[in-house]
């Protein structure tokens, strides 16, 4: 029997991750490396480095995501998740359609010089592995598992919070990148 | 209670009739007993249709999507071997019509749709109707004879002409499947396929 209210949280979820990964190999692995490397103005962020910002947290959370996800026990009731208090902050404040310009973090600001298709096969890479976590969500049926965080040890989210906040996120600097893209000259 | 045939009448069995048609042709009754044993398998992306060390229990025909048939060993070395995509076959052949295990998986690189034939009904099939044996000795040989062109391929050309190659075959492939399994199955690294990528679009 399937969990329908966790479904409802995770299916959404799946979806973004199916239309990154679509438009990942449908478009950024075949952009030549002067249009990844193209940058809006002198210290925008080119395409390339909007993806590798996004690997630096995919690189952050996945392993935790995981290690979280296989300590769980599998639970057998029909109960929904419900967000923590942090985790749905961290979602509203970083989805796309808030418009406010956050200063991204240290440890998670590309450098200079990224490589483009390197980084894009990274992502694309990074994609089916949540893929695969969100496939391993069923089996335990729960989003509890807390996961440390990558802003303080005293933090923890839930998992099913971070599978959310890290998709807001990724839709946030794949339209960057894509405003960035639709900028550039024809056949760069 | 009523019987529900409604599942019957959604099969799209038209593509399957006409990949059929064109490798050996059958008449009504054989074509009807064969297109009547498919079932359909919606699957997701990097879903593992088959593991290895398992016996592959159903050929499949491709209606959406792309799977790929690799091999993978302990110390981590995978190998691609094939691509099906649709109009096509697709599964662990071998394993299939030996039932053995096989030493290969199976799985969905994009979203997928499929149909699926079991080993057991293949086989009554194949007992029962010379023309379906017929057909597909000969859809075999035409497998056979594109694995035989690949192994030309793989020993005799450079990087750059099997990169072509994979291009003239299937000249769409680039944007809907990720550049590592492409590399892989050409039997490079990613950063010297996407270098034949910037030579190759200029």
């Amino acid at each position: 029997m399937k969990n329908q209210a966790l479904i409802q949280w995770i299916e959404p979820l799946e979806e973004v991750v199916e239309a990154h990964l679509l438009k990942a190999t449908s478009v950024y692995q075949n952009l030549s490396e002067e249009a990844l490397s193209a940058k809006p103005d002198h210290d925008g962020w080119s395409a390339a480095q909007c993806i590798y910002h996004l690997n630096t947290y995919s690189d952050f959370y996945l392993p935790r995501a995981q290690k979280a996800l296989s300590r769980v026990t599998p639970r057998h009731d029909n109960r929904e998740f419900r967000s923590g208090f942090l985790g749905k902050l961290l979602k509203n404040t970083i989805k796309p359609e808030n418009k406010l310009k956050l200063k991204a973090l240290k440890a998670h600001r590309p450098a200079a010089d990224v490589i483009g298709a390197t980084t894009v096969a990274q992502f694309i890479e990074h994609q089916e592995q949540w893929l695969r976590l969100i496939s391993e969500v069923e089996s335990v049926n729960q989003l509890d598992a807390r996961v440390e965080s990558s802003i303080s040890f005293l933090i923890r989210f839930k998992l099913g919070d971070v599978f959310a906040f890290m998709k807001a996120h990724d839709a946030r600097h794949l339209q960057q990148a894509d405003r960035v893209l639709a900028t550039l000259p024809e056949k760069v | 209670m009523m019987v529900d045939f409604t599942h019957m009448s959604t099969i799209d069995t038209s593509a399957l009739r006409e990949a059929v048609m064109r490798i050996h042709p059958l008449n009504d009754e054989e074509m009807s007993d064969f297109l009547a044993v498919w079932t359909p398998v919606p699957a997701k992306r990097k879903e593992i249709l088959t593991q290895a060390g398992s016996t592959e229990t159903n050929l499949y025909f491709i209606q959406k999507g792309v799977q790929r048939l690799y091999y993978l060993d302990n110390e981590g070395r995978e190998a691609t071997l094939m691509f099906s995509y649709a109009p096509s076959f697709g599964g662990v052949i071998d394993s299939y019509f030996t039932q053995q295990p096989s030493r290969y998986y199976y799985e969905t690189l994009t979203a997928s749709a499929m149909l699926r034939m079991s080993a057991q009904d293949i086989d009554r099939l194949l007992s029962k109707y010379p023309a379906i044996e017929k057909m597909i000795r000969i859809g075999m040989s035409g497998i056979v004879s594109g694995l035989m062109e690949r192994m030309v391929e793989i020993q005799a050309y450079s990087s750059e002409e099997k990169f072509r190659a994979l291009l003239r075959r299937s000249p769409h492939i680039l944007q809907i499947v990720p550049h590592k399994y492409l590399a892989n199955y050409l039997g490079m690294d990613a950063t010297n396929f996407s270098k034949l990528l910037n030579r190759v679009r200029i």
